[in-house]
């Protein structure tokens, strides 16, 4: 259920911090365009609710997932509000009991089109 | 390929390649600061970014330096205009004393002692609010009238019946149409912001 991914993602954020790394133009990025300046900030920013309305764009497999990994990891992106600020895009991975956000930067539009279900409708039973 | 003792939090490799990359740190009122932060890549994987975690504390000392030196600005630019600090220490229910102690660095205001300063520094009348206890009134209405208009000229002054997006409170006036918001002002005191 690829919302409640977005909703265990926000909760590691927020409970487990030291899950979550940022890579580093994420980083890079909310600070510059989000005035997140820590790598903390940026954590409980967004553990404590600051991404509204989640819309997920795709899941995709992550192409360059290391050798050393067994199994496949996926890259899901989000469009997300943030008040007072631009829409922001959001790619995170999940690996394991870990999260890797790959992206954090304004929202371009371009992947719009992908948008291709709710939140609400991804949370419905069976949508595994 | 080598190992500094970094691990990468990605696939576990100790085979990372760390470099310093300047970023610029500002502030717009502190001015700006070329910072080294750590960058650390793993070979094997590809994972990059800060895993010593030692950024945040470069960066925060940074913005530290750069909100002491706002501070500085801004009270220097008020004190320059003829406020009083006595006076707006008074009027914003400041313990005394506590813009001097700001101006010469005893101490460090809170970052929301800073963001209080920037938005005096933008709105200077919003100490006359403060004076007033935080309310509004027809005078202090037509003061910030005159203030916006001489403040943002090519920005269109409207009565709320004129205004041409609906503001859904009950309006006085509607402010600064043209600068990007609608600043609006209620009977009953209440100001709201929003974008056209």
């Amino acid at each position: 259920m690829l919302y409640n991914l977005f909703k265990d993602f926000v909760a590691a954020c927020k409970d487990k911090p030291e899950t979550v790394e940022p890579k580093y133009d994420a980083r890079r990025d909310a600070r510059e365009i989000y005035k997140l300046d820590t790598e903390e900030a940026l954590l409980k920013f967004i553990g404590d609710g600051g991404l509204g309305d989640p819309q997920h764009y795709e899941e995709i497999e992550w192409r360059y997932k290391p050798k050393r990994i067994k199994g496949p990891r996926f890259v899901n992106d989000y469009s997300c509000s943030i008040q007072r600020g631009p829409q922001c895009y959001i790619a995170i991975i999940k690996n394991g009991d870990n999260w890797i956000i790959k992206s954090f930067k304004e929202d371009d539009g371009r992947k719009k089109k992908k948008i291709h279900s709710s939140p609400a409708k991804l949370d419905q039973p069976g949508d595994e | 390929m080598m190992s500094n003792g970094k691990i990468c939090p990605l696939c576990g490799s100790d085979q990372i390649h760390s470099e310093k990359r300047k970023e610029k740190i500002s502030d717009h009122y502190g001015g700006h600061e070329t910072v080294e932060l750590n960058y650390d890549l793993c070979e094997e994987c590809g994972m990059d970014g800060d895993f010593a975690k030692t950024n945040d504390a470069l960066i925060t000392e940074s913005i530290n330096r750069q909100r002491e030196q706002a501070v500085k600005v801004i009270l220097q630019e008020l004190s320059d205009n003829g406020i009083n600090f006595a006076g707006l220490e008074r009027s914003l229910e400041l313990p005394q004393r506590t813009l001097s102690k700001w101006k010469t660095g005893a101490v460090s205001p809170s970052a929301a002692g800073v963001s209080l300063l920037k938005f005096l520094r933008v709105f200077p009348w919003l100490t006359i609010i403060s004076d007033n206890n935080y309310m509004l009134n027809a005078p202090l209405v037509a003061y910030i009238v005159n203030y916006f208009e001489k403040q943002y000229p090519s920005s269109r002054l409207v009565e709320d019946s004129e205004a041409s997006t609906p503001v859904d409170i009950e309006t006085d006036y509607v402010l600064a149409e043209g600068v990007g918001h609608y600043v609006s002002i209620d009977q009953i005191g209440r100001s709201q912001c929003q974008p056209v």
